[in-house]
């Protein structure tokens, strides 16, 4: 491998381990707030990535992406307080297998609605081919919007957590549902707000890799099952350590691939099951916090 | 102030609570005592909102507020320590403490209106600052994760919280459970505190002689009804709290 190459192969991987950073991110906000897993993840990237193509016929772009965030967001807001909500004491189990059930329905009537035909944004600035060489090899500007737009969703998160009301009343909720209520915070409303953050933030990922990786109506899955890897190495519930676990896994995908592409979707399974077996709470989990949660 | 009729509830098949009144004047301290499984706990849990009634009243300032969900009751003045601490252990002790006075950030609530609930920042602020008054420990570890504080700090932090919401009712289930008993004395001075400000205290305690201590008036519970009730001094000097109790007839294990 020359120098190149090896460039070609860590831009591809820091782009998709972004793109499964944000996947990832989307699941902790929803677990952090409610214990679930939500498996409709991935579908909320396929859903805001198609309105925005739809939007952008009669939009400009930057108003077609705002647009599909929107609907995204309100489309998640809906789906957790008309599937979600009314499930009389539920359990965790009840209610992820309640969001596979969702992503099932949203992937057909994705079907319907848009087809099976392969689309894409444009890219937002240049063409396809328009590319910024960096050390001999050619990397193309969207990439630099990928991971752009994914730093400034990791920061602007951790400043809603850190430093706003609702975001510390996210993690009240998170933490202890019935002090959170003592407290005044009214927990059904934050959970509402957990699934519309995580679809608003799932839809904008989607918008800006759908030049890139284009968008089909049954892309979703196997993007929820790399950010459920993600998260899962990057420890539940953990925003910076779904960052750097999706860099992890993105490399090691690209490099795997670079020796044999058979194997590329087995990294990922095989990195979960190690995780599982030997570091469940998670490689980059800190450790005085998860003892914390467990107490 | 606060007025209990005939108030049922329970978990499931299982009926706790089987028909309790009682009432709270604006300034008293009133005790709740009883053994372990009374229903002490599901009482306060019931007025607070947490659990539904099953029949009966809960009037707090001459409003029903038994079908009211938990925010809301505490956005009217009246809030709940809850038993076992319930801290935000992996929010700091400030953050704790901010999330206190939640209902009473400007956020959206049509419920409330009128210009005496626009509390801004300013107010909060001078809540925190009486708080850490009362705990000095708590301004001192105002950045420390709130679960590694110890027990009786913790307790602390549960009573703090609670004041930021500025109630007029403060319930107290069990607020000298599993603290050192230095610390338990500590926490009873700031109830008298409390209630030399003029705060009215609902207080649970399976420690009947540190309620009844401080408290005007007391209620005995046994299996979810109230058996007896008078002033402080009249059950102190109650052959049957003796016993039961405040083990006066059999060596005393944990004191």
């Amino acid at each position: 491998m020359n120098l190149p190459q090896i460039v070609e192969y860590a831009r591809s991987g820091i782009t998709v381990g972004s793109i499964y950073a944000i996947v990832a991110i989307g699941f902790n906000i929803i677990y952090a707030c409610t214990g679930i897993i939500n498996f409709a993840q991935g579908e909320f990237l396929i859903v805001g990535a198609m309105t925005a193509i739809s939007l952008s016929h009669v939009l400009p772009l930057p108003a077609a992406i705002a647009g599909a965030v929107l609907v995204t967001a309100l489309l998640g807001g809906l789906l957790e307080i008309v599937f979600i909500r009314p499930v009389k004491n539920a359990s965790v189990l009840r209610l992820i297998v309640v969001t596979i059930g969702l992503s099932i329905v949203i992937r057909e009537a994705m079907l319907h609605l848009w087809g099976e035909t392969v689309r894409s944004l444009p890219y937002f600035t240049g063409t396809a081919v328009s590319t910024v060489t960096i050390l001999g090899a050619g990397v193309s500007l969207q990439v630099f919007w990928v991971l752009g737009v994914s730093a400034v969703i990791v920061a602007a998160l951790t400043l809603f957590f850190r430093f706003t009301l609702t975001g510390r009343a996210m993690r009240a909720c998170a933490d202890d549902r019935m002090a959170a209520r003592l407290c005044g915070i009214n927990d059904r409303w934050m959970v509402t707000l957990s699934f519309m953050l995580s679809a608003g933030i799932g839809a904008l990922a989607g918008c800006v890799i759908s030049p890139v990786t284009q968008t089909q109506y049954d892309m979703g899955a196997p993007l929820a099952i790399k950010g459920f890897t993600v998260a899962i190495i990057g420890g539940l519930g953990n925003s910076m350590g779904a960052v750097a676990a999706g860099l992890f896994l993105g490399l090691l995908e690209a490099f795997v691939t670079s020796q044999s592409s058979a194997y590329k979707e087995a990294v990922s399974i095989v990195v979960l099951l190690l995780i599982l077996v030997f570091r469940p709470s998670g490689l980059f989990t800190r450790s005085d916090v998860s003892a914390l949660r467990t107490a | 102030m606060l007025k209990i009729l005939n108030l049922e509830a329970g978990y499931g098949e299982l009926r706790v609570l089987k028909g309790i009144s009682l009432h709270v004047a604006p300034g008293e301290v009133v005790t709740v005592i009883g053994a372990n499984g009374a229903g002490k706990t599901t009482l306060l849990k019931t007025m607070a909102g947490i659990l539904k009634a099953r029949c009966g009243e809960v009037e707090f300032d001459k409003r029903r507020i038994h079908n009211e969900p938990a925010e809301r009751i505490v956005a009217r003045g009246c809030c709940l320590v809850p038993e076992g601490r319930h801290i935000f252990s992996t929010l700091t002790v400030k953050e704790n403490l901010l999330l206190g006075s939640y209902c009473r950030a400007r956020t959206f609530r049509p419920w409330r209106k009128g210009p005496d609930h626009a509390d801004n920042e300013q107010s909060i602020e001078s809540t925190l600052e009486q708080v850490y008054e009362l705990f000095g420990i708590l301004k001192e570890r105002s950045g420390q994760l709130a679960g590694t504080l110890s027990g009786g700090q913790q307790q602390m932090l549960a009573i703090g919280r609670a004041l930021m919401s500025r109630p007029r009712l403060l319930m107290m289930d069990e607020p000298s459970l599993g603290v050192a008993p230095l610390v338990v004395k500590e926490i009873y001075k700031t109830i008298v505190n409390l209630k030399r400000r003029g705060l009215t205290i609902l207080l649970v305690e399976q420690n009947a002689r540190a309620a009844l201590a401080v408290a005007d008036r007391g209620y005995v519970l046994e299996t979810g009804q109230i058996v007896l009730q008078g002033t402080a001094r009249q059950l102190c000097d109650s052959p049957e709290v003796q016993r039961a109790y405040l083990g006066k007839e059999y060596r005393s294990i944990d004191e």
